[in-house]
């Protein structure tokens, strides 16, 4: 509904996902297992070859040979499956059972990307999926076709639920690291604190313009963050002249 | 604040956001103009508009059925749909529809009206798209025996001929994959107002990219999905005897899982094309004094309506040939082997050159209840 404020859509989302982030990591990791459930269903669902596939029209993708496929390869694992969490996020956690989940999480997407992207180019031809904005939903009708009739919803509210689990997981994460930053707040104060800021920032009307340029603020900032921390955290490791030592917490975790 | 007053507050906190997402805005199903059907015709007073019928059905009281339909002249599907709503005064639903006609004359001229909109949502992805004889209007507004909503019933139609393998699938997502994919060429049903209260489908269109050229008779349309390999079925030929084994020429037969392997290849810059048919096939209908549960007049008798198929399948491919269309999808397979020297243009030309090597290879099936006329 156009008239509809977008605040009183956000605004229930929001909270519901604060109270579930406020209550600590077990409760914001049970409940991203119980959504994962419905997600990894629809994911191995959609990687059934329902509809019949045209391998015709997959095979001219291979006209460059198979050096072709190759080259594309590292930009897909860099860009599309998220595999630069492992160069990001492993150098400070040093749990071999993290490091495993987190390939076989990262082999499952990117298994599904490829595997969905073959069926898109099998049904709609390269042609036409180059000319659709949206090619996953022509072929997702077409799916609605051959199993049952609005599929795409079923979707859609998989998506929705991903939504959560991705905002609570990020306002624990915010809600900790302020905790970390500042250690004489509490659990709710910090908890209080990220959801003020949220708020705000839900307050603020949509405007594409404004968003893409946020969007580009914070991804530039991040890329900086994430480029120049490492180097920061040698320069000081130099700086005290310590090996670092190995903790009885880190050697629990591994 | 004290730990007990927490629940409360949070609770009344997240009842009055429930509150605040209810009811800003409202959208009447009433006021939804939820299109059935879309016919599409040439605008008689102005050759370069577009006539669209928008069929919508009427939901009264007494669970009394009716449709109403507004014609609408205007260059495209998008202008047609913001003259719709401003007449209406309603919105244009177009998840619900199930059929788009186009008139004869129309799809000669060419489909750009229609397909230009492909990218947005005008017409649902799984309404089906088909061709018909005269003004799409008049088969639109046909008053069927079934249904007063005559839209629903060729939907109905369209998609039961589908299922029964006596046309190809034909939905405005597969004429978007036609359309945009080089080497295919888009093949439509054709439907026909026959009398005042009966549509019955009666072929289908060739097209050349969006341009309709000729048309396939219902018999032509059945060898066609033979070749095409997705009907379950094909039946009905009528044979003519070649050898003596068939008297009388009352013969039907019906092919089952027709499995068709089409190798086009380049010789000497030449096109040629491989086609080989295995089929098993049953006999439905058979008139001679034979017995077909022998074995040497069943061997007999499959290879003269070998024979024939081979002889109907060349005249069908020749057909295709002069028309340079090629709903086979033989540029499709021909590009996949030679991706450099393929050229979607030039490919017509060459495909209307190609020499055809066709090879019919069926098998008998002695199944189920056979009438033998031994004793006449």
């Amino acid at each position: 509904m156009e008239r509809t404020p977008q605040i009183a859509f956000l605004l229930p989302l929001v909270l519901v996902c604060w109270n579930v982030a406020r209550r600590g990591i077990v409760v914001t990791a049970r409940t991203v297992e119980l959504i994962n459930y419905g997600g990894m269903t629809l994911i191995f669902l959609l990687m059934l070859p329902i509809l019949d596939l045209d391998w015709d029209l997959v095979r001219p993708v291979l006209d460059t040979g198979i050096s072709g496929v190759l080259r594309g390869i590292p930009l897909t694992i860099y860009s599309i499956s998220g595999s630069e969490i492992i160069l990001l996020v492993f150098p400070f956690v040093r749990s071999k059972r993290a490091f495993a989940i987190t390939v076989a999480a990262l082999a499952l997407a990117t298994l599904f990307y490829m595997v969905t992207t073959l069926f898109i180019l099998g049904t709609l031809g390269l042609e036409l999926t180059v000319l659709t904005p949206w090619p996953l939903q022509l072929y997702l009708n077409r799916f609605a076709f051959a199993l049952f009739e609005r599929f795409d919803v079923v979707f859609l509210i998989v998506w929705a639920f991903q939504m959560v689990n991705l905002i609570s997981i990020n306002m624990y994460t915010a809600a900790n690291c302020l905790r970390g930053v500042y250690p004489r707040l509490d659990a709710q104060r910090s908890a209080l604190i990220v959801l003020m800021l949220v708020l705000v920032g839900i307050a603020i009307p949509a405007r594409a313009a404004i968003q893409s340029i946020i969007v580009k603020q914070f991804s530039l900032a991040a890329l900086i963050y994430y480029g120049v921390l490492p180097f920061l955290l040698l320069l000081v490791a130099i700086l005290r002249g310590k090996k670092g030592e190995d903790r009885d917490e880190q050697k629990e975790m591994a | 604040m004290s730990r007990r007053k927490w629940p409360k507050l949070a609770l009344c906190l997240l009842l009055s956001c429930l509150c605040l997402s209810a009811c800003w805005d409202q959208r009447p199903i009433e006021e939804t103009g939820l299109i059935s059907g879309i016919g599409i015709d040439k605008y008689p007073a102005n050759p370069n508009l577009l006539n669209f019928t928008i069929a919508i059905p009427l939901f009264l009281e007494d669970k009394r059925e009716a449709i109403k339909y507004d014609t609408l002249a205007a260059d495209n599907l998008g202008q047609a749909e913001i003259l719709w709503e401003h007449r209406n005064r309603g919105r244009f639903g177009s998840g619900k529809v199930g059929v788009v006609l186009f008139g004869e004359e129309v799809a000669q001229q060419g489909l750009s009206g229609f397909l230009d909109y492909l990218q947005l949502p005008q017409a649902d992805d799984n309404a089906f798209v088909a061709v018909t004889k005269g003004r799409s209007d008049e088969v639109l507004r046909a008053k069927v025996p079934e249904t007063e909503r005559t839209p629903l019933h060729l939907q109905s139609l369209l998609r039961t001929a589908y299922r029964e393998g006596h046309t190809v699938k034909s939905t405005v997502a597969d004429l978007a994959m036609r359309v945009a994919v080089p080497g295919f060429d888009p093949i439509l049903p054709l439907l026909q107002l026959q009398g005042e209260n009966r549509v019955s489908l009666v072929g289908a269109a060739l097209f050349q990219d969006a341009n309709m050229v000729g048309v396939l008779s219902q018999e032509e349309m059945q060898l066609f999905l033979t070749l095409f390999g997705k009907a379950a079925v094909v039946s009905l030929v009528p044979i003519v005897g070649i050898t003596e084994q068939l008297a009388k020429p009352a013969v039907e037969v019906e092919l089952h899982s027709p499995k068709v392997r089409i190798k086009p290849k380049l010789v000497d810059g030449e096109l040629q094309v491989g086609i080989e048919l295995k089929a098993a096939y049953v006999l439905r209908n058979y008139s001679s004094k034979v017995n077909v549960s022998e074995k040497e007049p069943a061997e007999a008798i499959t290879r003269d309506i070998e024979s024939y198929l081979q002889l109907e399948f060349l005249q069908l491919l020749a057909k295709l040939q002069d028309l340079r269309v090629d709903p086979l999808g033989i540029g499709k397979r021909f590009r996949v082997s030679n991706y450099q020297q393929f050229d979607p243009v030039s490919f017509r030309e060459q495909w209307a050159q190609a020499t055809i090597d066709l090879k019919v290879e069926l098998q008998f099936v002695r199944i189920g209840a056979l009438h033998t006329t031994l004793g006449r």
